[in-house]
């Protein structure tokens, strides 16, 4: 993906983010949003546009020592942050620092009808109003264009880099703890077992109870129920009743 | 059959209560400034009961307010347009425990510290740990997304809660959530962690369990000024100390556990920073010691850290014992919530003096200061004509300036009636349009918990007029 040729909404391949699908709804290049916007190294918090690759951002953080310690292992740090969040898939240090979605404090986005609005706040602690600022994590601009984002960072001493591979990567799979020694045998290497998560190609072999799978070509992420994703599908018309953003259809039922 | 009747042919009359003192008890929760008595008060005590009783609701066009222990400080379990108070305090049971896979699955009515308690003797307990654990109850601290504490290494409620059952307003029964977390799916229990109750009853959930740290290490150190002390928060921050707790209590909290408890610290004490690190004994005690050298070079009059339990829990009284001190202060206390960037600190601090001081209301301040944030408790005598008054002006200033300085209108107590037209300071037009468009996901709730979290519901300012009529 070229830089500066940011398009959204993007449909994510786990293998290679991918900006677009063909056929889509129309493009909107946000490419302008690519810039540190706010930076309070003392409280621990950055903005810049979603438009902006990972690597530029910590290179501007390490300057004053801090770093978004996300360290994904099927995608290079250089794609941008905006398709990171968008996705908030699993990545190396998600058992020390948890998802994406944990370090997101506000949102700027462009609702469905075109107009900019924000959720969330500059503090690393906020429960005033819905935490509408992570549920887009994920999201896929299904309910809303992300163009800013406000992160919690974290000091560069605090965050060791971890080992890893970046492969190509057809689905995750989050294990539980009681199936880790099956997975390390049916997965062998691509088991992580610190992050119980199976990153690997092809089709999961086994499904445990409570495990959940997200498969990237074709893009697909599960809820537990009919209800959960009938809910969404709601809030969904909600936000977008006259379905201008990408639709919901990358989300199934997990089968009991 | 009128409502009531339907009620007790459901739950029978012991789940049923309307009666005069009844209806007083339950008009408020734990912010008592303003009240509104509910109709009737139930207590189902499965999710299908409450589902009942939430359709005999919509039947009758009837509001209803979910609530725990009542320990909520933002007015968020106040039945505001009256109608029926759905307890939880007979959804008691812990369902089930996986030790294995470290998550429990309880109803919402189980008292957070009963969650610990059921799981300590495999090493685990529940992280959120809100001031109020021993008892409140896991549907209130997941209405208000609860912190406490430790937040500032576990997180807030949210990020302990793997899965839930729901009650819609219409009365549907509805499981989101997933038994692993960090599916990469947008998150609904991330909406319905702090809702307040606006988007249904949640009447069971599994939680996460987190193992006991294998070391901890707690110290108290004392400093002149309040400015030195968040200094000292500052640079262990920065020095790539995560700890588990960073706590700050100022002079007036001093005075109120002297007079209280007789606890008297070192002279010329002007604010006293409870300091905990935990983890693997190696890492824990390089930790504590890079936290006693930032202090001491900050001036610090005293480092004292606990060797044995019984001290650590000494260190501690003076945190969990600041409030209920106050009492000997004044009769009347109000606890306010807001947060702020924890560079802005000192000069958060000295305007709630300042304002404190112009509005002639005692003030002392206990807070997570790791994180930002401010909890200003105000003490004063609500039989002197207009103290109510000055406490909810002043109140406000305070949550204006955490605004000011890019902080948050509530960083633990919820908005519930108390903050919800303060929202408008966070918040544009455009982005509370946005917000309100989450209740969108429950279709009809315009009877679930009313006037909550959204400002200016229809037919909420007249009954502000009501609950304000009654606490003045």
């Amino acid at each position: 993906m070229a830089r500066g040729g940011y398009v959204s909404p993007w449909v994510p391949d786990c293998g290679s983010l991918q900006a677009w699908q063909p056929g889509g709804p129309p493009t909107l290049d946000l490419s302008e949003y690519n810039q540190i916007t706010f930076l309070s190294p003392e409280d621990q918090v950055v903005s810049c546009g979603i438009a902006m690759p990972l690597t530029e951002l910590n290179c501007e953080l390490a300057k004053v020592g801090y770093t978004v310690p996300y360290h994904p292992v099927n995608a290079s740090e250089t794609e941008f942050v905006g398709t990171f969040f968008g996705l908030n898939l699993p990545h190396a240090s998600l058992h020390r620092f948890g998802s994406f979605k944990d370090w997101i404090l506000a949102v700027t986005a462009r609702a469905a009808d075109g107009r900019e609005f924000r959720a969330g706040s500059r503090a690393v602690k906020n429960v005033a109003g819905f935490d509408i600022h992570r549920f887009l994590a994920g999201g896929r601009s299904s309910f809303a264009l992300p163009l800013e984002l406000t992160l919690r960072v974290f000091p560069l001493k605090s965050v060791p880099v971890p080992d890893r591979n970046i492969k190509h990567v057809d689905f995750f799979q989050r294990v539980p703890r009681t199936a880790c020694d099956e997975a390390k045998e049916l997965f062998g290497d691509d088991f992580d077992p610190v992050n119980r998560m199976v990153a690997s190609q092809g089709e999961p072999q086994k499904r445990w109870p409570g495990d959940w799978v997200a498969s990237c070509s074709p893009l697909r992420a599960e809820v537990s129920s009919a209800g959960e994703l009938a809910l969404l599908k709601r809030l969904k018309a909600s936000f977008d009743p006259e379905n201008r953003l990408p639709g919901l259809g990358y989300l199934e039922v997990r089968e009991p | 059959m009128a409502l009531r009747e339907e009620l007790i042919q459901l739950l029978g009359a012991d789940g049923v209560r309307d009666g005069a003192a009844a209806k007083r008890v339950y008009a408020c929760d734990a912010y008592s400034v303003e009240r509104s008595e509910p109709d009737i008060i139930v207590f189902p005590t499965s999710t299908e009961e409450v589902s009942g009783v939430v359709k005999l609701c919509q039947k009758y066009a009837t509001p209803f307010t979910p609530r725990g222990a009542g320990t909520g400080l933002s007015g968020g379990a106040m039945a505001a347009k009256g109608g029926v108070l759905i307890s939880t305090k007979r959804l008691t049971s812990i369902l089930a425990v996986d030790i294995e896979n470290r998550r429990l699955h309880a109803q919402a009515g189980v008292v957070n510290s009963a969650i610990t308690r059921a799981v300590a003797a495999h090493g685990l307990h529940f992280a959120p740990d809100p001031s109020s654990q021993s008892v409140s109850t896991l549907g209130g601290n997941i209405a208000e997304n609860s912190g406490g504490p430790h937040t500032l290494k576990y997180g807030v409620t949210a990020q302990h809660i793997l899965s839930m059952t729901v009650v819609l307003p219409d009365g549907e029964i509805v499981n989101i959530g997933q038994l692993e977390s960090d599916c990469p799916a947008p998150d609904l229990v991330t909406l319905f962690v702090g809702s307040e109750g606006t988007l249904g009853v949640v009447t069971e959930a599994w939680v996460k369990l987190t193992p006991n740290p294998a070391a901890i290490r707690t110290a108290l150190a004392a400093f002149g000024t309040v400015e030195e002390a968040t200094q000292a928060v500052s640079n262990i921050i920065a020095a790539g100390i995560l700890p588990a707790a960073l706590e700050l209590m100022d002079r007036n909290i001093l005075y109120a556990l002297k007079a209280g408890f007789g606890l008297d610290y070192e002279p010329g004490t002007g604010a006293l920073l409870l300091l905990e690190a935990d983890g693997e004994p190696e890492s824990t005690l390089r930790e504590c010691n890079q936290m006693e050298s930032i202090c001491r070079e900050l001036g610090a009059l005293s480092f004292t850290v606990a060797e044995t339990e019984a001290e650590r829990a000494k260190l501690w009284t003076a945190r969990k014992k600041g409030v209920g001190a106050m009492g000997r202060l004044a009769p009347c206390i109000v606890t306010h919530d807001g947060v702020i960037p924890r560079s802005k600190l000192p000069e958060m601090l000295a305007f709630v003096y300042e304002v404190a001081e112009r509005h002639e209301i005692g003030v002392a301040n206990l807070f997570h200061a790791g994180d930002g944030n401010l909890h200003p408790c105000f003490y004063f005598d609500d039989r002197v004509p207009g103290k109510i008054d000055a406490v909810v002006a002043a109140g406000e200033e305070i949550i204006r300036k955490c605004v000011d300085l890019g902080g948050s209108v509530s960083g633990e107590h919820g908005i519930g009636v108390e903050k919800s037209d303060l929202l408008t300071l966070m918040y544009s037009e455009i982005d509370l349009e946005m917000q309100a468009r989450v209740l969108g996901l429950s279709g009809s709730v315009e009877l679930s918990n009313p006037c909550k979290v959204i400002p200016n519901q229809k037919g909420c300012v007249e009954h502000k007029r009501r609950w304000r009529g009654v606490a003045t």
